[in-house]
């Protein structure tokens, strides 16, 4: 059961009326990794994150985290942090911590709070009096402090400064159990790049490249992120 | 779960209407008092009073129609924004079933609908002491021991009715609620004009739903004989109240599974969010 692949995707598509967000993804991501999922904008990384949420359906193909497709069972062990403002703002940070414990079995509300207290945030506060990258902060917090199999992180420093981004990213690798997965994905590459274990490159929604990070070191010799600017070069 | 997702929704939505609630029966407080003053029945009535008088009545038409529109819209913005806008980013990963998610909206929806009827009806009773000479419990104390005195008379058929008629109010607004969850379901799973395509949709159902009430009708009367309806009527006023408060909960129960299938369906298969 330990051995299998945390997520699989089957030809996975996912098409609009002019556009095709994904077509025919097919990739196995094993546990214990940290995959940075790269990509220009509008490549499909977001739709991907939907899709394994069960916010969306694929076209064609299909989606499988821990064996089943999205749905209750695997909600119970996918610890997701999407790209939008997604917390109602008239909860405090208290209550969301609150509602956080009460429909996830995984969650550890003293880690939670440790981490808000770290970052210095006014848990009685309303969310909608808390400025962008606070937010963004409560956000990541309540995402890792599950203890889930598999966390799906959507851009998740985009608006916090290099500080926080710092502590952010150190939270992650040390939080994780070593039969997680965390697919991260960003495009500020050069801030992710030291804790990642894989990369996936993708663009115009199907998969550039696959690789662990070591190896592009050792065979381009070159850091990921000048690897991503010649590949992706406009 | 349920009990959970119920009580997240009473929270979410129990500020807003429960000020509203408050702010009516206050208003209508103060225009009792107000109104009860022997001075405005004194035929020296001046300016100042007819128009502040004006005024206090203008606002709690208002506050009765805000009561109303508002419980109207937290039904439909509740559904819409919590679970098909970006808060439905939160709700849809929450380890919860769909169904679950429309039975906690619609049974807070149904509890709010019928607490704002309600609370108007209180208020419109407060004031409708002015017209008492006096305000005595004893109305009250009155209408209630006569209450109680017919109630061991009505027998079963009374208490049936009575039971019948809250089940077919209560699946009634159930029924009207879930036309609207089914409406935004369909509407959503399209890429562009969601909205639109909701109230498209809602078009659609209220048409298919007219349609089945008429075939019906129309079915019973070219089917069943006279003969039956006529014997069945005849036989005894209590028979045909029976018949007829049966075959209305039967049907609005049915149209209820039907519009709670099809949200469930959307919300299950069908999720779009943007």
């Amino acid at each position: 059961m330990m051995n299998e692949n945390i997520l699989t995707c089957r030809n996975l598509s996912k098409n609009y009326a002019h556009l095709s967000a994904l077509s025919g993804i097919n990739m196995n991501i094993p546990r214990g990794r940290i995959i940075g999922l790269l990509g220009p904008n509008g490549s499909g990384k977001t739709t991907f994150m939907k899709i394994a949420n069960g916010l969306i359906v694929p076209s064609e193909g299909e989606l499988l985290i821990g064996g089943h497709r999205p749905g209750p069972e695997t909600k119970k062990i996918v610890s997701f942090l999407p790209a939008t403002d997604y917390l109602p703002s008239w909860m405090s940070v208290e209550n969301l911590v609150r509602f956080f414990s009460d429909f996830f079995g995984d969650f550890n509300a003293e880690k939670a709070d440790g981490m808000l207290k770290r970052l210095d945030i006014d848990t009685r506060a309303r969310l909608k009096t808390l400025s962008k990258g606070t937010k963004e902060k409560v956000q990541l917090i309540l995402a890792m402090s599950r203890e889930a199999q598999l966390y799906l992180l959507d851009e998740p420093i985009g608006g916090v400064d290099p500080a926080a981004r710092d502590y952010i990213l150190n939270t992650i690798i040390t939080n994780y159990n070593e039969d997680a997965s965390v697919i991260i994905s960003t495009h500020l590459i050069a801030d992710v790049e030291k804790v990642l274990d894989d990369v996936i490159f993708i663009q115009n929604g199907q998969i550039q490249l696959c690789r662990p990070v070591d190896e592009i070191r050792e065979q381009e010799g070159k850091s990921v992120d000048a690897y991503f600017r010649e590949v992706f070069r406009c | 779960m349920l009990k959970k997702l119920t009580k997240y929704e009473f929270k979410a939505t129990g500020r807003t209407l429960g000020i509203l609630y408050l702010a009516l029966i206050i208003l209508s407080c103060v225009c009792r008092l107000i109104f009860g003053l022997n001075s405005f029945n004194a035929p020296d009535v001046n300016f100042a009073t007819g128009i502040s008088s004006l005024i206090l009545i203008f606002l709690y038409g208002m506050l009765i129609c805000a009561v109303l529109v508002v419980t109207f819209l937290m039904i439909i913005q509740r559904f819409w924004k919590n679970l098909l806008q970006n808060e439905g980013y939160l709700m849809n990963m929450l380890p919860v079933r769909s169904w679950q998610h429309i039975a906690s909206k619609l049974l807070v929806s149904v509890v709010w609908t019928f607490a704002s009827v309600i609370v108007v009806f209180l208020s419109i009773l407060i004031l409708s002491t002015l017209a008492m000479k006096e305000i005595s419990m004893d109305f009250f104390r009155e209408f209630w021991t006569d209450l109680m005195e017919v109630l061991p008379h009505i027998g079963f058929d009374g208490a049936y009715l009575i039971i019948m008629s809250i089940v077919i109010l209560l699946l009634m607004t159930a029924s009207e609620i879930l036309q609207l969850y089914a409406a935004m379901s369909v509407g959503q799973t399209q890429n562009r004009y969601k909205i639109l395509c909701s109230f498209a949709a809602y078009i659609v159902l209220s048409i298919i739903f007219q349609l089945i009430v008429s075939l019906l009708t129309w079915s019973t009367g070219t089917f069943i004989p006279d003969g039956v309806l006529m014997t069945l009527f005849s036989t005894s006023v209590n028979t045909a109240i029976y018949a007829g408060t049966t075959i209305i909960a039967v049907y609005y129960l049915a149209k209820c599974a039907i519009l709670f299938f099809i949200t469930n369906y959307c919300l299950k298969n069908k999720l779009n969010l943007e």
